[in-house]
């Protein structure tokens, strides 16, 4: 006891350690970053760390939706954040630059404090290759060996001791899925942390020393190159150099002008006259990690056998071949997609009914309570039935991204890609680019950002551009509303036309998506095939909790939207179709004197009802309408549907509310509603004529399947592409195609009705 | 950037078919469902996708195994140190195997 009391009271440090503990307790942070292969289980973890203290980021025009949250150390609390999957430092993708630009530094936040590199038990040998040269970055780094479960399951015995002894970093042993190891990762971070000696990038060895020297020099003869990288300068011209045509060479062009190309080619071609004449530097570096690598596995994994060969692993391996067989797993492949729509579509019902219900009560309560005026229509009509008319597809939203999630989670949507990777090549895209397109059908936003796994950019821009094209869950009501009021109810036998016009509907948005993204590629977009490198996971039991989630968290994210630029549109809507409020006493006049137009003459006698239509017709959103009306008429459109359409364009799923709205029946309707489907259907031109014929009905849904009426995905495309270019050429080019379809449909129409 | 000489030497006598005697190498493109073979020898080193290959540890003298094609015969799966793997004709073209005896 006493040698202890002495010996701190001699060591300063000892002293200065204590003080520094009372600072952690109260309230020391640190960034940490998870980064691995893909499917590794970065997100799982992260989910298991973080639980529900994460924060959903949704700011644009930051780097977002990198998974963020915290979790506490005994020592510390850490913000965590989850990187993107990635091979190499190579980046082959936007994704994987991200990555690679969050570990340096680059991507406008400073380097994390220390990496969590979680790493495939089953897969040691591949994905300790990323670990030996994340060590060269000189952060503190704790490997988290991650699926040691199914590593167990296979058979394989690993000796995660002797591992972290061979490889020279911290190790420490989890499964995201049982839990295991997750108490002890947190104490293993602190002491990777709290390290005395911090190394600095470059401190250790290269795989190649005289790849490094020439790095260095190179680094110190242009000062300009990654200026603003500090430490990690050097690496970054070393890793630019073993890239031949890589994204950080593309960087270095940019900067430095187009000879610098040159210069690192004659670079490369000195080192490897010396080195090896026939090899490259990547398989140079690859080769000498690889026996790295196998250095440190030496005497880790033990085979048993008989684990290896259980019944367990067979039927995984019988899965495998039925779900990739040419003919049979085409089959499911269909099978699986037709029951994931045909839930979304009908599971989702009750719930919707349910939220349409609460918003119509919520609105009557208002209505009750409050005063007529201003403030109870503002609340009522505006406020509730819009963000109501919105909050109703959360149902479908989330379990279209619970099957999605759960595809991929699986390990299905790799072996899809596999499948239909030939047939996206038909039109100019890839295997990759199957997964946007799909999550596209609940939301384009999500299905665009899914593009940055495709490392190609040209490809990656031909999918942004046909991804909206997808009949979002936006677009369904819509379709539903007008298929219900103008589309007859006839059958033969299983199959009905109201069913076959949604069906149709889809199919054209798909066809639409399709020519785009061919006629980009032979455009402005062509260039040769791209490739398709993918890992093809084996099949796993999908992590339910982290499942949950993530589906939770795409939820908010949808009820954040419906809570701001949904809610400010339809306030606008409302206020404009709201004042000025004298024009109603004016027009109520001329209501008295005359019909008032688009009102059917044997409907009700003059009512509070018409008094607000006429009040409508004389206000901002009416007098818009009539601006535009002459635009819009050889689509057959008159006023009210102008502008409830022109409402619609920053966010198509308004289109409902407006036309509410304009038809007099206050914005608290849906798509059942048979007051709204009734006003609709005997609207009528000052002549008499019923202003929505059938052609015009269809002409009115084909303009939806085409038109870009969502100013979410065009924020997102800007995002997505670095400039306002792609996403304002994506909206002239489907309004006009939308505007031609619709008006070919109502011309077409009329001369065979 | 491998030497300019050899890859112009493997361009031109790699041809996509075997050749006669089986001494001249095959690519990866052709081999049959549920061969084996080992990496010899890459045609363009400095292809994008073959420095991923070798970053994903497809190396030379490492045994691959084609484990399926797709329904169009394109793209390939194929098997190395233990896991799965996708490409297409183009890329497989790109790496010259033999195929091992036993
Ligand atoms: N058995 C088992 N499965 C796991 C474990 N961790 C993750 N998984 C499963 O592995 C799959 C992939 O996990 P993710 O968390 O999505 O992996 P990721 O590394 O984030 O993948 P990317 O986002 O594609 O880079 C999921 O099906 C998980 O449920 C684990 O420790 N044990």
């Amino acid at each position: 006891m006493i040698g202890r009391f002495g010996r701190r009271r001699r060591d300063p440090a000892r002293g200065r350690r204590r003080t520094e503990l009372v600072q952690l307790s109260t309230g020391r942070q640190a960034r940490v970053a998870l980064i691995g292969n893909p499917n590794t289980g970065k997100t799982s973890l992260f989910n298991a760390l973080t639980g529900l203290r994460q924060k959903v980021a949704n700011v644009p025009g930051v780097t977002v939706d990198l998974g963020r949250g915290r979790f506490p150390t005994p020592r510390r609390w850490i913000d965590l954040v989850d990187l993107p999957g990635l091979y190499a430092l190579a980046p082959h993708s936007p994704d994987e630059e991200i990555a690679l630009d969050f570990l340096t530094g680059a991507g406008g936040e400073p380097p994390p404090d220390a990496v969590i590199a979680v790493v495939d038990a089953t897969q040691l040998e591949r994905s300790l290759y990323l670990v030996t040269q994340l060590q060269e970055l000189g952060l503190p780094l704790l490997v988290a060996l991650n699926l040691f479960d199914a590593a167990g399951a296979e058979g394989k015995v690993i000796d995660a001791e002797r591992l972290s002894r061979q490889l020279g970093a911290a190790v420490v042993v989890t499964s995201a899925l049982t839990g295991f190891g997750l108490d002890l990762l947190p104490h293993e971070l602190d002491r990777v942390l709290d390290d005395v000696v911090p190394e600095q990038p470059g401190d250790r060895p290269g795989p190649i020393p005289p790849l490094r020297q020439a790095a260095r020099r190179w680094a110190t003869a242009h000062p300009a190159a990654f200026r603003d990288a500090g430490p990690f300068r050097e690496l970054l011209v070393e890793r630019s150099l073993i890239d031949v045509g890589g994204a950080l060479e593309r960087r270095l062009v940019d900067a430095l002008g187009v000879p610098t190309r040159g210069d690192l080619a004659e670079v490369r071609h000195d080192l490897l006259r010396s080195l090896a004449p026939r090899k490259s530097l990547t398989e140079l570096e690859a080769e000498a990690r690889y026996a790295r690598v196998r250095e440190a596995l030496a005497g880790v994994v033990e085979r048993d056998e008989a684990t290896a060969y259980s019944p367990a692993a067979r039927r995984r391996l019988r899965a495998d071949h039925l779900l990739s067989h040419p003919v049979l797993g085409s089959l499911l492949f269909f099978l699986t997609m037709a029951v994931v729509f045909q839930s979304v579509f009908s599971w989702a019902t009750p719930l919707m009914d349910a939220i349409d219900a609460a918003t119509g009560w919520c609105a009557d309560l208002v209505r009750a309570n409050l005063p007529e005026g201003v403030l109870a229509s503002l609340l009522a009509d505006g406020v509730i039935a819009g963000v109501g008319a919105v909050v109703i597809f959360l149902p479908q939203i989330l379990i279209l991204f619970t099957f999605l999630l759960l595809l991929e989670d699986s390990g299905y949507m790799a072996r899809a890609a596999f499948l239909v990777d030939r047939l996206m090549r038909l039109c100019g895209l890839s295997g990759q680019s199957f997964l946007p397109m799909l999550s596209s059908f609940a939301c384009a936003i999500p299905g665009i950002m899914a593009t940055r796994v495709i490392p190609n950019r040209r490809d990656r821009l031909a999918t942004i551009m046909a991804a909206p094209f997808m009949t979002c869950s936006a677009r369904l009501p819509v379709y539903a509303f007008l298929i219900a009021a103008f589309v007859p109810r006839r059958s033969w036998g299983p199959v009905n036309l109201q069913g076959l016009v949604l069906f149709a509907l889809y199919l054209l948005g798909i066809l639409g998506g399709i020519a785009t993204a061919l006629l980009l590629k032979r455009s402005l977009l062509r260039g040769p095939t791209p490739t398709f490198l993918l890992e093809l996971p084996p099949y796993r039991r999908p992590d339910l909790r982290s499942l949950a989630l993530r589906v939770m968290q795409r939820g908010r994210l949808f009820l954040t939207r419906a809570g701001t630029v949904i809610f400010a549109v339809t306030v606008v809507v409302w206020a404009l179709a709201y004042f000025p409020r004298d024009a109603a006493s004016k027009l109520a006049v001329e209501a008295s004197a005359a019909p008032v137009p688009g009102v059917s003459a044997e409907a009700e006698p003059p009512s509070s009802r018409d008094a607000e239509a006429a009040q409508l017709a004389g206000s901002y959103l009416g007098q818009m309408g009539r601006a535009v009306e002459p635009l819009f008429e050889p689509l057959g459109w008159d006023w009210r549907v102008s502008s409830a359409v022109i409402a619609s364009f920053p966010a198509r799923e308004v289109l409902l509310a407006a036309l509410g709205t304009i038809y007099a029946l206050g914005s608290e309707v849906d798509e059942q509603d048979a007051g709204l489907i009734d006003r609709v259907r005997t609207a009528r031109w000052p002549d008499g004529r019923l202003i929505f014929t059938l052609p015009v009905a269809l002409g009115l849904m084909v303009f939806f399947a085409f038109c870009l009426q969502c100013g979410a995905t065009m924020a997102t495309m800007r995002r997505e592409t670095g400039s306002w270019r792609w996403p304002i050429l994506a909206w002239l080019y489907m309004t006009g195609l939308g505007y031609l379809g619709a008006w070919l449909v109502v011309r077409i129409g009329s001369t065979v009705g | 950037m491998s030497d300019p000489t050899t890859t112009a030497r493997l361009r031109s006598t790699a041809a996509d078919r075997p050749g006669p005697g089986g001494a001249s190498p095959s690519t990866l493109a052709e081999l049959e469902v549920g061969a084996k073979a080992r990496v010899i020898d890459f045609r363009d080193r400095d292809d994008r996708s073959v420095q991923r290959l070798m970053h994903l540890g497809l190396l030379v003298g490492i045994e691959i195994e084609m484990v399926r094609r797709a329904p169009a015969g394109d793209p390939l799966e194929i098997r190395l140190l233990g896991f799965a793997l996708s490409l297409r004709r183009r890329e497989a073209r790109l790496v010259l195997v033999e195929t091992s005896s036993g």
